[in-house]
């Protein structure tokens, strides 16, 4: 365990912004940075969430912490801005990297497991550490391929950066879900292989199949081998919090909120009834 | 200094001096006489999406609000033209409806069919009842207090306009031109009838109540904007009174908003003549995501990898 309870959490969108209001049981919301303009005011909704109690944290999408490159001190200064703005216990961005050499790649791409990117990573977590005022949680990225000559699995991958970052892990169960069915990763192991203790939160994202390939959208329903490996998760870890991430192509409230309370139930340990 | 002896190039500048200042003098007149308006909202009964529309616009914004409801509910529908309101619902659905909408609803031809315009002067000719309640409250102005308070509003602009046919005397007393300031005066007479016409139809409790009720549903305000397919009809009926029909995303709503649009915006002033829209009604006899952006966000709507390319990855 890494920090306090956070429970029940969503990806705040303004398109869930009356079903946020609604739900009475969410402990947290989670926020994309580079979806608000800089210098603007949270939206008045959230800020009722606040003052409700509701955690908000801010989440990145593009410091490219796994590019060779270090980190741009601007998006940087953007993400701890966020954090301080919302109070927030917890920020997160992705081992992952999303531009390379001034380009844009468009995606979190995956980067090889060797020492040289640790080193990569770890100096970059190091930069951020520095000016983000709250501790720093990282992704597991859902991944299309592999780079080869790999010199560690992706547990030790990743327990190997936030030892020497002195990060958080923010597990994604839908991307071990997707990584499980498209390169065929062994999730058993690389959940008994990950620093749990270190769980800040986990995200739960939908997805579908396309082309013979799962793709974690975030705008299909949750697949019900997420919410098993959620459940698994928290026999073994009992992780603070875990959230829905929902995108777009949103369903109706009654179907979002089957899906964040089958969420809800998984991190306590009970069987969905949904 | 006898302001009717001025000669006429120096009377026209002090005239229009006067008229200037008489808009915002009568802006002031006018929130003296309006008081604070300050009243005790704990002890009030929550308010209705059609009070608190009532509130934001008069009758009018009443009648766009329901008429969101009615088609959101199916109760009314576009014709195959996209141009014409029609009748849907069978009577039974009529049941659930409020006193209001059951009034008007009853007040339509079965078979007919309306521009929104019409059904919407329709719907606030039956609306115009819930001005008493409100006026009881102190959240509106009385039909007498808007005239009062119009009568106030337009004091200063006619004892210029008063100042203007004295020195018209004067002149005309003398042999001089006086065209030039016949027509200033004639001018000045059209800004007082529009400044008297001009009528708040809410109290500073009624604004302070509508402010609180925003405030408190700006969650609604955020995802009607978005998507209203998850919506209730009562969640558009309140979306609309509150913020608007331009401020509900639902496409079901396009023609009233199409044709609705330019009476919005001066209902949305929130100081139109309150009961206007309501004095006559011609309803029941017409027969007629994508990737690689250049900020380095991998995914526009958050997702973290190009929702729209194949897969987030976040």
């Amino acid at each position: 365990m890494s920090g306090s309870r956070l429970g029940l959490g969503i990806g705040w969108r303004p398109e869930l912004a009356l079903l946020c209001e609604r739900r009475a049981d969410l402990g947290f919301v989670e926020i994309t940075v580079e979806n608000f303009p800089e210098g603007t005011a949270l939206p008045r909704s959230l800020r009722q969430l606040q003052e409700r109690g509701v955690a908000v944290i801010p989440h990145g999408i593009s410091l490219s912490l796994g590019g060779a490159e270090p980190v741009d001190q601007a998006r940087i200064d953007r993400l701890a801005w966020m954090a301080e703005r919302c109070a927030a216990p917890v920020a997160s961005e992705h081992i992952a990297f999303v531009r390379a050499g001034g380009t844009e790649i468009g995606h979190l791409t995956p980067i090889p497991r060797t020492r040289a990117s640790v080193e990569a990573v770890v100096a970059n977590v190091r930069r951020v550490r520095e000016t983000l005022g709250v501790p720093l949680a990282l992704e597991n990225i859902a991944a299309l391929f592999e780079w080869p000559d790999a010199e560690m699995d992706e547990s030790e991958f990743v327990r190997t950066i936030l030892d020497e970052s002195g990060a958080l892990l923010l597990v994604d169960v839908s991307n071990l879900h997707a990584n499980a069915r498209n390169l065929g990763a062994d999730t058993a192991a690389l959940i008994a292989g990950l620093p749990l203790e270190r769980i800040a939160y986990c995200h739960v994202g939908g997805g579908a199949e396309r082309d013979g390939l799962y793709m974690d959208t975030h705008t299909d329903p949750v697949p019900p081998a997420a919410i098993a490996l959620l459940r698994q998760l928290s026999a073994v870890a009992r992780p603070p919090g875990a959230m829905l991430e929902r995108d777009g192509n949103f369903p109706p409230d009654a179907d979002t909120n089957r899906e964040l309370d089958a969420i809800r139930d998984a991190l306590e340990g009970h069987e969905s009834v949904a | 200094m006898n302001p009717l002896e001025l000669r006429g190039p120096e009377f026209l500048l002090l005239y229009a001096l006067l008229a200037a200042a008489a808009i915002p003098a009568g802006y002031l007149l006018r929130r003296v006489a309006k008081g604070a308006g300050v009243s005790d909202l704990s002890v009030r009964a929550p308010l209705s999406a059609p009070e608190i529309a009532y509130l934001r616009g008069g009758v009018g914004a009443v009648a766009e609000a329901t008429l969101a409801t009615l088609l959101r509910r199916g109760t009314i529908a576009v014709d195959d033209t996209g141009e014409r309101l029609v009748l849907a619902s069978p009577a039974g659905g009529i049941a659930s409806t409020s006193s209001l909408e059951s009034e008007f609803l009853a007040s339509l031809e079965p078979g007919a069919s309306w521009p929104a315009g019409d059904m919407r002067d329709g719907v606030a000719a039956v609306a115009i009842r819930l001005a008493e309640p409100l006026e009881r409250q102190g959240l509106a102005f009385s039909a007498e207090e808007q005239r009062s308070l119009g009568l106030v509003f337009c004091l200063p602009m006619l004892a210029v306009l008063v100042l203007g046919l004295a020195k018209i005397a004067v002149g005309l007393s003398r042999g001089r031109p006086v065209s030039i300031l016949v027509v200033v005066c004639i001018a000045t007479a059209m800004a007082t009838v529009a400044m008297f016409r001009h009528r708040p139809i809410v109290t500073a409790a009624g604004r302070d109540a509508l402010r609180r009720a925003r405030v408190q549903n700006e969650a609604l305000r955020e995802t009607a904007s978005r998507r209203t397919a998850n919506l209730s009809p009562d969640d558009v009926a309140l979306a609309a009174a509150l913020f608007g029909l331009g401020a509900v995303a639902d496409p079901s709503l396009q023609t009233l908003q199409r044709q609705l649009q330019p009476r919005r915006r001066e209902a949305d002033s929130g100081s139109s003549s309150s009961h206007s829209s309501g004095s006559s009604s011609s309803c029941g006899s017409s027969s007629g995501s994508s990737c690689g952006s250049s900020s380095g966000s991998s995914c526009g709507s958050g997702c973290g990898g190009g929702g729209g390319c194949g897969g987030c990855g976040g």
